[in-house]
Protein backbone atom coordinates (compact mmCIF):
# COMPACT_ATOMS: atom_id res chain seq x y z
CA UNK A 1 0.00 0.00 0.00
CA UNK A 2 0.91 3.51 -0.82
CA UNK A 3 0.45 5.15 2.73
CA UNK A 4 -1.70 5.09 5.89
CA UNK A 5 -4.86 7.28 5.78
CA UNK A 6 -5.74 9.03 9.28
CA UNK A 7 -8.52 7.33 10.98
CA UNK A 8 -12.17 8.77 9.81
CA UNK A 9 -13.72 11.49 12.43
CA UNK A 10 -16.99 10.75 14.16
CA UNK A 11 -20.16 11.61 12.26
CA UNK A 12 -20.30 15.27 13.30
CA UNK A 13 -22.88 16.39 15.84
CA UNK A 14 -26.33 17.72 13.65
CA UNK A 15 -26.78 19.16 16.41
CA UNK A 16 -23.82 21.58 16.47
CA UNK A 17 -23.72 25.24 15.15
CA UNK A 18 -20.33 25.29 13.73
CA UNK A 19 -20.00 24.31 10.20
CA UNK A 20 -18.71 20.66 9.89
CA UNK A 21 -15.81 19.63 7.79
CA UNK A 22 -16.88 16.99 4.79
CA UNK A 23 -13.53 15.15 4.94
CA UNK A 24 -12.11 13.16 1.51
CA UNK A 25 -9.38 10.84 2.46
CA UNK A 26 -6.42 9.50 0.04
CA UNK A 27 -5.15 6.50 0.68
CA UNK A 28 -1.45 8.34 0.71
CA UNK A 29 -2.62 9.73 4.21
CA UNK A 30 -3.68 13.41 2.47
CA UNK A 31 -6.86 14.66 3.78
CA UNK A 32 -8.99 17.34 2.14
CA UNK A 33 -12.14 19.05 4.02
CA UNK A 34 -14.98 20.62 2.16
CA UNK A 35 -16.41 23.30 4.44
CA UNK A 36 -20.04 24.11 4.13
CA UNK A 37 -21.64 27.21 6.03
CA UNK A 38 -24.68 25.66 7.00
CA UNK A 39 -25.43 22.36 6.07
CA UNK A 40 -28.95 22.68 7.07
CA UNK A 41 -29.60 24.72 3.91
CA UNK A 42 -31.58 23.38 1.03
CA UNK A 43 -28.69 24.38 -1.51
CA UNK A 44 -26.81 21.91 0.89
CA UNK A 45 -26.38 19.28 -1.54
CA UNK A 46 -25.69 21.17 -4.58
CA UNK A 47 -23.00 23.32 -3.23
CA UNK A 48 -21.62 20.20 -1.83
CA UNK A 49 -21.77 18.80 -5.22
CA UNK A 50 -19.97 21.91 -7.03
CA UNK A 51 -17.60 22.15 -4.39
CA UNK A 52 -16.55 18.37 -4.36
CA UNK A 53 -16.19 18.44 -7.97
CA UNK A 54 -14.28 21.60 -8.21
CA UNK A 55 -12.07 20.26 -5.39
CA UNK A 56 -11.68 17.11 -6.87
CA UNK A 57 -10.27 18.08 -10.14
CA UNK A 58 -8.44 20.65 -8.85
CA UNK A 59 -6.67 18.53 -6.26
CA UNK A 60 -6.57 15.09 -7.74
CA UNK A 61 -3.94 16.24 -10.41
CA UNK A 62 -1.26 17.61 -8.06
CA UNK A 63 -0.75 14.59 -6.09
CA UNK A 64 1.09 11.60 -6.42
CA UNK A 65 -1.03 8.55 -8.11
CA UNK A 66 -2.88 5.86 -5.96
CA UNK A 67 -1.28 3.48 -7.77
CA UNK A 68 1.81 4.73 -8.31
CA UNK A 69 3.22 0.45 -8.53
CA UNK A 70 0.72 0.28 -11.44
CA UNK A 71 3.27 2.59 -13.73
CA UNK A 72 6.28 0.56 -13.77
CA UNK A 73 5.34 -3.03 -13.13
CA UNK A 74 1.77 -3.32 -13.24
CA UNK A 75 1.96 -7.43 -13.49
CA UNK A 76 4.26 -7.57 -10.37
CA UNK A 77 1.72 -5.60 -8.34
CA UNK A 78 -1.00 -7.61 -9.32
CA UNK A 79 0.87 -10.71 -8.48
CA UNK A 80 1.49 -9.10 -5.43
CA UNK A 81 -2.40 -8.25 -4.67
CA UNK A 82 -3.29 -11.76 -6.35
CA UNK A 83 -1.07 -13.21 -3.15
CA UNK A 84 -2.40 -10.55 -0.58
CA UNK A 85 -6.11 -10.71 -1.79
CA UNK A 86 -5.34 -6.80 -1.28
CA UNK A 87 -7.00 -5.11 -4.38
CA UNK A 88 -4.28 -3.61 -6.16
CA UNK A 89 -6.14 -0.28 -6.89
CA UNK A 90 -8.59 1.46 -4.51
CA UNK A 91 -9.93 4.71 -3.45
CA UNK A 92 -10.42 6.56 -0.16
CA UNK A 93 -13.87 8.01 0.58
CA UNK A 94 -15.46 8.04 3.91
CA UNK A 95 -18.92 6.66 3.88
CA UNK A 96 -20.71 9.65 4.37
CA UNK A 97 -19.00 11.03 0.99
CA UNK A 98 -20.48 7.91 -0.32
CA UNK A 99 -23.86 8.18 0.76
CA UNK A 100 -24.04 11.69 -0.46
CA UNK A 101 -23.05 10.61 -3.79
CA UNK A 102 -25.42 7.89 -3.84
CA UNK A 103 -28.28 9.93 -2.97
CA UNK A 104 -27.30 12.05 -5.91
CA UNK A 105 -27.23 9.55 -8.10
CA UNK A 106 -30.68 8.25 -6.86
CA UNK A 107 -32.19 11.85 -7.42
CA UNK A 108 -30.54 11.83 -11.23
CA UNK A 109 -32.45 8.28 -11.91
CA UNK A 110 -35.32 9.10 -10.75
CA UNK A 111 -35.35 12.66 -12.81
CA UNK A 112 -34.12 10.67 -15.86
CA UNK A 113 -36.62 8.35 -15.52
CA UNK A 114 -39.53 10.76 -15.23
CA UNK A 115 -37.73 12.75 -18.24
CA UNK A 116 -37.89 9.19 -20.40
CA UNK A 117 -41.81 8.85 -19.07
CA UNK A 118 -42.66 12.02 -20.62
CA UNK A 119 -40.84 11.51 -24.02
CA UNK A 120 -42.69 7.99 -24.01
CA UNK A 121 -46.16 10.13 -23.84
CA UNK A 122 -45.41 12.42 -26.34
CA UNK A 123 -44.29 10.07 -28.60
CA UNK A 124 -47.56 7.93 -28.37
CA UNK A 125 -49.51 11.41 -28.50
CA UNK A 126 -47.75 11.52 -31.95
CA UNK B 1 -38.60 -0.91 -16.73
CA UNK B 2 -41.03 -3.37 -17.56
CA UNK B 3 -43.78 -1.33 -18.60
CA UNK B 4 -41.52 1.13 -20.59
CA UNK B 5 -40.50 -1.76 -22.81
CA UNK B 6 -44.08 -3.19 -23.31
CA UNK B 7 -45.01 0.49 -24.90
CA UNK B 8 -41.60 0.37 -26.76
CA UNK B 9 -42.45 -2.75 -28.46
CA UNK B 10 -45.84 -1.27 -29.72
CA UNK B 11 -44.15 1.73 -31.17
CA UNK B 12 -43.38 2.29 -35.09
CA UNK B 13 -40.25 1.81 -36.64
CA UNK B 14 -40.34 5.95 -37.36
CA UNK B 15 -41.07 6.11 -33.47
CA UNK B 16 -38.32 3.91 -32.19
CA UNK B 17 -35.68 5.70 -34.13
CA UNK B 18 -36.75 9.04 -32.23
CA UNK B 19 -36.69 7.23 -29.30
CA UNK B 20 -32.90 7.28 -29.68
CA UNK B 21 -33.03 10.28 -27.60
CA UNK B 22 -34.07 8.37 -24.68
CA UNK B 23 -30.00 7.18 -24.18
CA UNK B 24 -28.75 9.79 -21.28
CA UNK B 25 -25.77 11.28 -22.14
CA UNK B 26 -23.98 13.21 -19.79
CA UNK B 27 -20.26 13.70 -18.72
CA UNK B 28 -18.57 11.31 -16.63
CA UNK B 29 -16.79 13.25 -13.53
CA UNK B 30 -13.92 12.10 -12.29
CA UNK B 31 -15.34 11.00 -9.18
CA UNK B 32 -18.95 9.70 -10.06
CA UNK B 33 -21.29 8.02 -9.26
CA UNK B 34 -23.65 6.29 -11.90
CA UNK B 35 -27.44 4.89 -11.28
CA UNK B 36 -28.57 5.46 -14.85
CA UNK B 37 -28.40 3.62 -17.92
CA UNK B 38 -26.62 5.84 -20.46
CA UNK B 39 -23.39 7.50 -22.09
CA UNK B 40 -20.93 9.19 -20.07
CA UNK B 41 -18.19 10.74 -21.82
CA UNK B 42 -14.71 11.73 -19.73
CA UNK B 43 -12.83 14.64 -21.37
CA UNK B 44 -9.97 16.64 -19.41
CA UNK B 45 -8.15 19.54 -20.51
CA UNK B 46 -5.29 18.73 -16.88
CA UNK B 47 -4.12 15.41 -15.95
CA UNK B 48 -6.72 13.55 -13.75
CA UNK B 49 -4.34 10.86 -12.16
CA UNK B 50 -6.88 9.17 -9.31
CA UNK B 51 -10.53 8.67 -10.85
CA UNK B 52 -13.15 6.16 -10.03
CA UNK B 53 -16.51 5.80 -11.13
CA UNK B 54 -18.93 3.77 -8.78
CA UNK B 55 -22.15 2.28 -10.62
CA UNK B 56 -25.31 0.64 -8.88
CA UNK B 57 -28.62 -1.04 -10.05
CA UNK B 58 -31.03 -2.34 -8.31
CA UNK B 59 -30.78 -5.16 -6.17
CA UNK B 60 -32.26 -7.50 -9.19
CA UNK B 61 -30.11 -5.61 -11.79
CA UNK B 62 -26.28 -6.58 -13.19
CA UNK B 63 -24.64 -4.24 -14.79
CA UNK B 64 -23.06 -4.01 -18.37
CA UNK B 65 -20.26 -1.41 -19.22
CA UNK B 66 -18.87 -1.10 -22.66
CA UNK B 67 -15.77 1.10 -23.34
CA UNK B 68 -16.27 3.43 -26.67
CA UNK B 69 -14.28 6.17 -28.35
CA UNK B 70 -11.15 5.40 -26.03
CA UNK B 71 -8.21 7.80 -26.39
CA UNK B 72 -5.72 7.29 -23.88
CA UNK B 73 -1.73 6.44 -23.88
CA UNK B 74 -1.66 3.16 -22.19
CA UNK B 75 2.31 3.34 -22.70
CA UNK B 76 2.27 6.69 -20.84
CA UNK B 77 1.25 5.27 -17.35
CA UNK B 78 -2.95 5.77 -18.65
CA UNK B 79 -5.23 3.49 -17.70
CA UNK B 80 -8.91 2.17 -17.40
CA UNK B 81 -9.69 -0.44 -15.69
CA UNK B 82 -13.09 -1.88 -15.00
CA UNK B 83 -13.98 -3.58 -11.64
CA UNK B 84 -16.34 -6.26 -10.50
CA UNK B 85 -17.61 -4.90 -7.48
CA UNK B 86 -16.47 -2.05 -5.36
CA UNK B 87 -13.39 -1.11 -3.61
CA UNK B 88 -13.29 1.09 -1.05
CA UNK B 89 -10.22 1.95 1.34
CA UNK B 90 -8.61 -1.32 0.24
CA UNK B 91 -11.85 -3.03 1.34
CA UNK B 92 -13.52 -4.69 -1.63
CA UNK B 93 -17.92 -6.04 -2.18
CA UNK B 94 -18.60 -8.24 -2.15
CA UNK B 95 -15.82 -10.16 -0.42
CA UNK B 96 -13.32 -12.86 -1.48
CA UNK B 97 -15.23 -15.35 0.27
CA UNK B 98 -18.64 -14.65 -1.60
CA UNK B 99 -17.62 -13.80 -5.17
CA UNK B 100 -17.55 -16.36 -7.20
CA UNK B 101 -14.26 -15.24 -9.21
CA UNK B 102 -10.92 -14.79 -7.74
CA UNK B 103 -9.29 -11.17 -7.44
CA UNK B 104 -7.59 -10.62 -10.19
CA UNK B 105 -10.58 -11.72 -12.84
CA UNK B 106 -12.84 -9.08 -11.30
CA UNK B 107 -10.46 -6.67 -12.79
CA UNK B 108 -10.45 -5.86 -16.48
CA UNK B 109 -8.22 -3.38 -18.14
CA UNK B 110 -8.31 -1.98 -20.85
CA UNK B 111 -4.93 -1.40 -21.25
CA UNK B 112 -3.90 -5.32 -21.16
CA UNK B 113 -3.42 -7.39 -24.30
CA UNK B 114 -5.26 -10.31 -23.40
CA UNK B 115 -8.45 -8.27 -22.25
CA UNK B 116 -10.93 -8.66 -25.00
CA UNK B 117 -13.55 -6.16 -26.32
CA UNK B 118 -16.81 -5.76 -25.73
CA UNK B 119 -18.96 -5.21 -22.79
CA UNK B 120 -18.20 -7.06 -19.15
CA UNK B 121 -21.08 -7.20 -17.21
CA UNK B 122 -21.13 -7.33 -13.17
CA UNK B 123 -21.74 -10.75 -11.30
CA UNK B 124 -24.13 -8.43 -9.07
CA UNK B 125 -25.52 -4.75 -8.70
CA UNK B 126 -22.39 -2.47 -8.09
CA UNK B 127 -19.45 -2.05 -10.08
CA UNK B 128 -16.31 0.19 -10.22
CA UNK B 129 -14.19 1.81 -13.21
CA UNK B 130 -11.00 3.04 -12.29
CA UNK B 131 -9.26 5.27 -14.27
CA UNK B 132 -6.02 7.54 -14.77
CA UNK B 133 -4.94 10.12 -17.83
CA UNK B 134 -2.28 12.11 -18.31
CA UNK B 135 -2.74 14.15 -21.63
CA UNK B 136 -4.90 16.85 -22.04
CA UNK B 137 -8.08 16.25 -24.23
CA UNK B 138 -7.89 12.19 -23.86
CA UNK B 139 -10.76 10.82 -22.35
CA UNK B 140 -13.41 7.85 -23.47
CA UNK B 141 -16.89 7.08 -23.47
CA UNK B 142 -19.05 4.37 -20.86
CA UNK B 143 -21.91 2.73 -22.11
CA UNK B 144 -23.54 1.66 -19.15
CA UNK B 145 -26.87 -0.69 -19.12
CA UNK B 146 -28.45 -2.80 -17.07
CA UNK B 147 -29.68 -6.18 -17.54
CA UNK B 148 -32.07 -8.46 -15.16
CA UNK B 149 -30.66 -10.55 -12.68
CA UNK B 150 -32.72 -14.25 -11.99
CA UNK B 151 -31.03 -14.92 -9.10
CA UNK B 152 -29.42 -11.81 -7.10
CA UNK B 153 -26.99 -12.35 -4.31
CA UNK B 154 -24.70 -10.12 -2.67
CA UNK B 155 -26.07 -6.66 -3.22
CA UNK B 156 -25.51 -2.88 -2.20
CA UNK B 157 -28.78 -1.11 -1.34
CA UNK B 158 -28.94 2.37 -2.98
CA UNK B 159 -31.07 3.28 0.19
CA UNK B 160 -31.49 3.16 3.77
CA UNK B 161 -34.75 2.14 3.88
CA UNK B 162 -36.67 -0.78 2.29
CA UNK B 163 -37.27 -4.49 1.98
CA UNK B 164 -35.88 -7.58 0.00
CA UNK B 165 -36.18 -11.49 -0.36
CA UNK B 166 -32.73 -13.42 -0.61
CA UNK B 167 -33.39 -16.87 -1.66
CA UNK B 168 -30.67 -19.40 -2.23
CA UNK B 169 -32.04 -22.52 -3.77
CA UNK B 170 -29.70 -25.87 -3.55
CA UNK B 171 -26.66 -23.58 -4.47
CA UNK B 172 -23.64 -23.32 -1.82
CA UNK B 173 -23.49 -19.87 -2.59
CA UNK B 174 -22.96 -17.00 0.94
CA UNK B 175 -25.14 -13.98 -0.35
CA UNK B 176 -24.80 -10.56 1.53
CA UNK B 177 -27.24 -7.83 1.52
CA UNK B 178 -25.28 -4.64 2.24
CA UNK B 179 -26.56 -1.41 3.41
CA UNK B 180 -24.06 1.53 4.47
CA UNK B 181 -25.90 2.82 7.05
CA UNK B 182 -27.05 2.22 10.32
CA UNK B 183 -30.23 0.38 10.72
CA UNK B 184 -33.31 -1.05 12.59
CA UNK B 185 -33.50 -4.44 11.05
CA UNK B 186 -36.78 -6.59 10.91
CA UNK B 187 -36.43 -10.04 9.91
CA UNK B 188 -40.36 -10.85 8.77
CA UNK B 189 -39.50 -14.53 7.27
CA UNK B 190 -36.75 -17.48 8.06
CA UNK B 191 -37.15 -20.20 5.90
CA UNK B 192 -33.98 -22.52 6.32
CA UNK B 193 -32.90 -26.05 5.82
CA UNK B 194 -35.93 -26.66 3.73
CA UNK B 195 -35.35 -30.08 2.61
CA UNK B 196 -35.77 -31.27 -1.31
CA UNK B 197 -39.37 -33.21 -1.77
CA UNK B 198 -39.52 -36.41 -1.05
CA UNK B 199 -37.11 -35.85 2.14
CA UNK B 200 -37.88 -35.19 5.68
CA UNK B 201 -36.81 -32.18 7.26
CA UNK B 202 -33.60 -31.79 8.92
CA UNK B 203 -33.38 -32.66 13.18
CA UNK B 204 -31.12 -29.36 14.30
CA UNK B 205 -29.83 -30.15 17.54
CA UNK B 206 -29.78 -27.55 19.71
CA UNK B 207 -26.76 -25.80 19.75
CA UNK B 208 -25.32 -22.52 21.24
CA UNK B 209 -24.93 -20.21 17.82
CA UNK B 210 -24.96 -21.77 14.71
CA UNK B 211 -21.53 -22.94 14.26
CA UNK B 212 -21.66 -25.99 12.34
CA UNK B 213 -24.93 -25.22 10.60
CA UNK B 214 -24.70 -25.27 7.05
CA UNK B 215 -27.49 -22.95 6.70
CA UNK B 216 -27.91 -20.38 8.66
CA UNK B 217 -28.63 -15.93 8.40
CA UNK B 218 -26.07 -13.80 10.24
CA UNK B 219 -26.26 -9.82 10.54
CA UNK B 220 -22.89 -8.55 10.08
CA UNK B 221 -21.92 -5.08 11.69
CA UNK B 222 -18.75 -3.01 10.16
CA UNK B 223 -16.94 0.29 8.97
CA UNK B 224 -16.24 -1.16 6.33
CA UNK B 225 -17.25 -2.88 2.61
CA UNK B 226 -15.61 -6.10 3.27
CA UNK B 227 -18.03 -8.26 4.61
CA UNK B 228 -14.97 -11.04 6.29
CA UNK B 229 -14.07 -8.27 8.21
CA UNK B 230 -17.34 -7.42 9.98
CA UNK B 231 -18.15 -8.32 13.48
CA UNK B 232 -21.26 -10.84 13.76
CA UNK B 233 -23.85 -9.41 15.61
CA UNK B 234 -26.00 -12.13 15.66
CA UNK B 235 -27.13 -15.34 13.66
CA UNK B 236 -29.80 -17.01 12.90
CA UNK B 237 -30.24 -21.14 12.41
CA UNK B 238 -33.76 -21.29 13.39
CA UNK B 239 -36.37 -19.96 11.90
CA UNK B 240 -38.04 -17.89 15.01
CA UNK B 241 -41.39 -18.30 16.13
CA UNK B 242 -42.02 -14.20 16.47
CA UNK B 243 -40.52 -10.68 14.54
CA UNK B 244 -36.39 -10.37 14.86
CA UNK B 245 -35.40 -7.04 14.90
CA UNK B 246 -32.05 -5.75 15.75
CA UNK B 247 -30.81 -2.22 15.85
CA UNK B 248 -27.67 -2.19 14.41
CA UNK B 249 -25.90 1.30 14.74
CA UNK B 250 -22.72 0.71 12.25
CA UNK B 251 -21.72 2.50 9.32
CA UNK B 252 -22.10 -0.84 7.08
CA UNK B 253 -24.74 -3.40 7.98
CA UNK B 254 -25.10 -6.51 5.63
CA UNK B 255 -27.43 -9.56 5.85
CA UNK B 256 -25.48 -12.53 4.73
CA UNK B 257 -27.28 -16.04 3.68
CA UNK B 258 -25.27 -19.04 4.41
CA UNK B 259 -26.28 -21.84 2.41
CA UNK B 260 -25.42 -25.66 1.89
CA UNK B 261 -26.31 -26.00 -1.18
CA UNK B 262 -28.21 -29.12 0.19
CA UNK B 263 -31.48 -27.15 0.93
CA UNK B 264 -33.57 -24.02 -0.45
CA UNK B 265 -33.18 -20.76 2.03
CA UNK B 266 -34.99 -17.97 2.14
CA UNK B 267 -35.01 -14.69 4.23
CA UNK B 268 -37.13 -11.89 4.31
CA UNK B 269 -36.22 -8.78 5.85
CA UNK B 270 -36.97 -4.72 5.97
CA UNK B 271 -34.61 -2.23 7.10
CA UNK B 272 -34.91 1.67 7.92
CA UNK B 273 -32.66 4.18 8.87
CA UNK B 274 -31.64 4.47 12.47
CA UNK B 275 -31.93 7.79 13.43
CA UNK B 276 -29.13 9.69 15.46
CA UNK B 277 -30.47 9.39 18.86
CA UNK B 278 -31.69 6.54 18.15
CA UNK B 279 -28.69 4.34 17.44
CA UNK B 280 -27.53 2.01 20.71
CA UNK B 281 -24.76 3.64 22.86
CA UNK B 282 -21.78 2.04 23.76
CA UNK B 283 -21.14 1.27 27.25
CA UNK B 284 -18.40 4.02 28.77
CA UNK B 285 -16.20 0.93 30.22
CA UNK B 286 -16.51 -1.04 26.77
CA UNK B 287 -12.79 -2.01 25.50
CA UNK B 288 -13.63 -2.72 22.26
CA UNK B 289 -13.56 -0.50 19.08
CA UNK B 290 -16.67 -1.59 17.20
CA UNK B 291 -20.43 -0.39 16.59
CA UNK B 292 -22.71 -0.94 18.65
CA UNK B 293 -25.94 -2.80 18.34
CA UNK B 294 -29.47 -2.93 20.23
Amino acid sequence: SQGVHSSVPASPNPESTQPQPLRVLTRLGEEYSVHLADPTDPLHTRALRLQLSRLLERKFGNIRALTAGLETRPDEEMERARRSEDPPISLDLTFHLLREMMEMSRAEQLAVQAQNNRRMMELFGK
Amino acid sequence: NEAAEGLYSMLSLEQKRSSEDFIFRRPLRCLDMLATEGQFTFMTAQPQLACAAFLIGEPTEVISLELSDVNIDCSAGDFIKIFDGWVLKGEKFPSSQDHPLPLRQRYTDYCSSSAAGGAVLSSQNVAMVFFRIHSPDSGFTLTVKKQHNPMPCNIMSQSPEGSFTMVMPHHHWNCSFSIIYPVELQLTELSLGQAKSNELSPQRPMRWGCTGSGDYVELLGGNGVDTSKMYPMADLCFSPSGLTQMRMGCDNSVVRLVSSGNYVNRVSFRYRLLGRSEQPQASENSLDDFCTVG
